[in-house]
């Protein structure tokens, strides 16, 4: 009964829970696999990623499989990141998912490998990571627009009110 | 030169983003007010005055966006092309065409008069418009920024940042146009100082070009660092380049310097330019007046009102005659109908991908943006072409819809409710990520229609049941047209009533909506019967003020007093929450904050327990709308002032749904391509290829799509400002700022709340893309 719960709340929060989707980084076989690698934010940034993974054996998706991505910045000094993807936070269950942290901006060596039920086979590819405040940069415009156009908008008000008042005090 | 090379050069044209819209704009509004101006000011504004600004403006585009942009990182020549276009091209064209007047009456009128209208009566505003335009200002700026930007390092600053480069060329594009203010001195501006100082005014100025030109011909050192190592693509080694683009300002600079001030010589010089320079002073006297009129908003002449018509669809060519035509709205429907089809055929026998599925594509990622932003720019677009509505006709062909749609119902609560389900059945059952669910509810969808107008008269299920419509109808509310009458005196004068009782050709609004008195656009889909049952070629779809219905006092023609309406407000807010809850669910933190709820409290990661958290967020929120709405309520009931809060935040709403939809439109529609291969394989049509799923591009760059996501935000927060603004000042005459403070405060925190989410990483639920 316990276990049957657990699977329940698990099931249940896989349905809350949303990690999939986004750029196609990569569609290629993998031994037997056929490996598609799916990433956001659309233009990979310094900080949180979601990495999804769809894996295809003779035109069926897999469920089970066992899937790791490892990346390696071409920084030397960053440490790799490794990920054992799964299909727990996605809610697409067709793809198994990870968010990983990337600290670095630069390029980045995806490596995937994929098992199952005996079979191996990897995949790699290379990911351009932006810098994250190169983003922001240019966010930063947006917030101050509106306070500018409250303030115009409250200066035309100070300004009608003078109006207003100058034509009581001395009317035409 | 290598072929390939030139011919990656010839390629490499740019789209700057903001600068093409700005630019578009603003060709829009001179054309509409060059129009309208030109009617009373045909001498001024003569048609090759639209030519040059139309060129000025093509011009700036040329210079930001063409080759040049891209060659300027490596070849000095091709900067100092592409600043003298900026410099000494564009504004001069731009002036010439005697933008003053066409922009301002361009404008809308209610903007000119409430927005800028105080300002150009401000002392300050006079002060500073007469310092920028005297022509010791214009002189000493032009030349300062011309020359200051050539300075080796505010040169490479501009080199380095993208940033700096773009304040760069508004430095110069802002200092000429002020420079050639006094020289061409557009009408209806006055001339500060006598003509002939135009002349060593000119000349002076082309003494600070020669000095920079010679400078940079006759250096023996390259003057900027980063030309020297730059890549050379032309053969010209940095000091060959140097030296030409010296010699370019040189000749070309003192040209469009020195022509000028031999013209304005000669025509000085002239008795008959003499006297027309009388002539033209005293028009441009008139002129200025007629400018001051406008600006200050006085009551125009009756000729300038008489052109003052709104703009009508039903007037443009071809769309206009679509939309009028007998069989236009059907053709609409039949088109979309046939897209259901294909989405619910597919959505059964295709891939059970989502994204390799049209069922998953096109419902959720590209019709619903396109819907919203329709609603936005255009009206209730989606209604119109609505092919659920298709089987009424049916029903009525058949003689079954007898009965009249119950009293007591006759409300949006079933509406309202449908829509909560609906949202609360997106999130929970994933609907976006199972094609198959996806046609069950189109079918469903399509079910209750016919069953509903099967049964029952008139259109009662886009009234009281259809949750697309209610979004629909409470999202119209802040669009730009609307379906109203063109002359109010005309139907005055009309005792048929065909517009809402119908004649033996067309039936009329089955939605009950009565042309004069429709005062919104809640309820209308745009069915265009209206338009066709008129004998008087009356109804027209017209422009109109975004805030017009929210604001509206007088009772609409179904709805009555919408701020009146309970469940209107309420559908009103469910649009909002929705749009927030929507985007919440699909970033990371959203996620994990439902995850660790459920883990916390295991019965809300039930579907009961899921939808009851849901009604209590919403619940929760309502009566935080309601508290804040009540400080501006003046002498209105608490109901209504609840209904004026909610209906305020439907802007913001609004902006939100854009940003977040233009997201999904963005990235899915370079995927459509390789889907369409994809459904036409899984329905055996190989003649159309096999889909090439690959890494592929978004619809725009990943900064421009946040940036227009961010506009159209700050875009709905501003209006929403502007609604509780002139809600707590329509109802309480003192202490304004302290009526709208807490539904500014309630906006501002949605606003926050909204920025924040995009910005986390959104994922892209359901879209492959196709590789380009």
């Amino acid at each position: 009964m316990r276990r049957l719960l657990i699977a329940l709340l698990l099931a249940c929060a896989a349905i809350a829970a949303r990690a999939d989707g986004g750029r196609l980084q990569l569609r290629q076989a993998a031994g037997p696999f056929v490996v598609s690698l799916f990433s956001t934010p659309e233009a990979l940034a310094v900080g949180p990623a979601d990495l999804s993974v769809m894996i295809e054996k003779q035109g069926s998706v897999l469920l089970d499989a066992d899937v790791v991505i490892t990346l390696t910045s071409e920084d030397a000094r960053v440490a790799p990141v490794v990920a054992h993807l799964s299909h727990v936070h996605a809610t697409n269950r067709l793809l198994e998912d990870a968010v990983v942290q990337l600290p670095r901006a630069g390029r980045w060596r995806a490596v995937i490998h994929v098992s199952e039920a005996g079979h191996e086979g990897s995949v790699a590819t290379d990911l351009t990571v932006a810098n994250y405040s190169s983003r922001r940069g240019t966010v930063w415009l947006f917030a101050v627009l509106p306070l500018c156009a409250v303030a115009l908008f409250a200066w035309v008000q100070k300004e009608k009110r003078r109006a207003r008042r100058r034509r009581v005090l001395h009317p035409a | 030169m290598n072929p390939d090379l030139s011919d990656a050069i010839a390629a490499s044209w740019s789209f700057p983003l903001w600068a093409t819209l700005g630019l578009l704009l603003t060709a829009m509004v001179y054309w509409r007010g060059w129009r309208v101006a030109r009617l009373t000011r045909p001498a001024e504004l003569p048609p090759w005055r639209a030519g040059c600004f139309f060129a000025g403006l093509a011009t700036i585009w040329l210079a930001i966006a063409s080759p040049l942009d891209v060659l300027g990182d490596w070849l000095l020549l091709a900067h100092m092309a592409q600043h003298l276009l900026l410099m000494s091209v564009a504004p001069p064209l731009l002036l010439l065409g005697a933008p003053t007047v066409p922009l301002l009456r361009g404008v809308p009128r209610p903007w000119v008069h409430d927005g800028l209208g105080p300002l150009f009566t401000s002392r300050t505003v006079h002060v500073i418009a007469r310092f920028l335009t005297h022509p010791a200002t214009g002189w000493i700026a032009m030349n300062v920024a011309y020359l200051g930007w050539h300075v080796p390092a505010a040169y490479e600053l501009g080199l380095r940042s993208p940033a700096w480069h773009e304040v760069e060329h508004a430095c110069f594009l802002f200092t000429s146009l002020l420079f050639w203010w006094t020289v061409l001195q557009p009408w209806p501006s006055r001339t500060r100082w006598s003509r002939w100082a135009v002349v060593p005014y000119l000349v002076t100025a082309d003494l600070a070009n020669t000095a920079l030109s010679a400078f940079l011909a006759f250096s023996n050192r390259v003057l900027y660092p980063t030309y020297a190592a730059a890549p050379r693509i032309f053969g010209l080694s940095p000091m060959q380049d140097q030296a030409a683009a010296g010699a370019f300002m040189w000749v070309v600079g003192s040209a469009i310097y020195l022509v000028p001030a031999i013209g304005v010589t000669m025509s000085l010089l002239s008795r008959r330019q003499s006297r027309s320079a009388l002539v033209g002073s005293r028009s441009a006297l008139v002129g200025s007046r007629h400018a001051l009129v406008t600006i200050g908003g006085a009551p125009a002449a009756g000729k300038i009102h008489a052109t003052g018509q709104p703009f009508d669809l039903l007037r443009v060519p071809v769309i206009g005659a679509l939309l009028r035509a007998h069989y236009g709205r059907q053709s609409l429907q039949a088109i979309s109908l046939l897209l259901m089809c294909m989405v619910i055929a597919d959505g059964f026998v295709g891939h059970p991908m989502a994204a390799m599925n049209l069922a998953g594509v096109l419902p959720w990622n590209i019709l619903r943006a396109l819907g919203v932003l329709a609603l936005l720019f255009a009206g209730n677009l989606f209604c119109m072409a609505c092919p659920f509505t298709l089987p009424r006709e049916l029903g009525r062909r058949l003689g079954w819809a007898r009965l009249r749609w119950p009293q007591w119902l006759r409300m949006k609560w079933i509406g309202v409710g449908l829509m909560v389900a609906f949202f609360f059945g997106y999130e929970r059952f994933g609907l976006w990520a199972s094609p198959a669910r996806t046609a069950w509810l189109l079918v469903a969808y399509a079910g209750t229609a016919l069953l509903v107008d099967t049964l029952f008269r008139g259109a009662s299920f886009c009234k009281y049941v259809c949750p697309i419509g209610q979004f629909n109808f409470i999202g119209s509310l802040i669009a730009p047209t609307a379906l109203q009458v063109r002359s109010a005196s005309t139907c005055g004068t009309c005792a048929t009533r065909d517009c809402i009782r119908g004649n033996t050709q067309q039936r009329g609004c089955e939605l009950e909506l009565y042309l004069p008195e429709k005062r919104s656009n809640a309820d209308c889909t745009m069915c265009m019967d209206c338009v066709k049952a008129c004998p008087h070629d009356n109804v027209g779809i017209l422009t109109r003020s975004m805030t017009q219905d929210v604001l509206a006092v007088e009772p609409t023609s179904s709805l009555g007093r919408l701020s009146r309406r309970t469940d209107v407000a309420a559908a009103a807010l469910v649009l909002v929450l929705a749009a927030f809850a929507n985007a919440a669910a699909m970033v990371k933190p959203g996620a994990a904050f439902l995850a660790a709820a459920g883990r916390r409290v295991p019965w809300l990661a039930t579907s009961m327990g899921s939808f009851a958290g849901v009604l209590a967020a919403a619940m929760l929120a309502a009566g935080v709308v309601w508290m804040a709405a009540q400080t501006a309520r003046g002498v209105a009931s608490r109901r209504e002032a609840f209904g004026r809060g909610a209906l305020a935040l439907v802007p913001l709403g609004m902006g939100m749904w854009a940003a977040h939809l233009l997201f999904h439109l963005a990235m899915g529609v370079p995927g459509l391509l390789p889907l369409v291969r994809q459904v036409g394989l899984d329905f055996g049509f190989h003649w159309l290829g096999a889909p090439q799923w690959g890494a592929g591009t978004s619809l725009l760059q990943a900064n421009g799509l946040l940036q227009l996501q961010l506009l159209f935000l700050d875009g709905g927060l501003l209006l929403s400002l502007y609604l509780a603004w002139r809600m707590a000042t329509a109802t309480r005459v003192g202490q304004r700022l302290l009526a709208v403070a807490p539904m500014a405060l309630l906006t501002v925190a949605l606003y926050c709340i909204g920025f924040w989410l995009l910005l986390q990483p959104m994922q892209m639920r359901g879209v492959m893309m196709g590789a380009m």
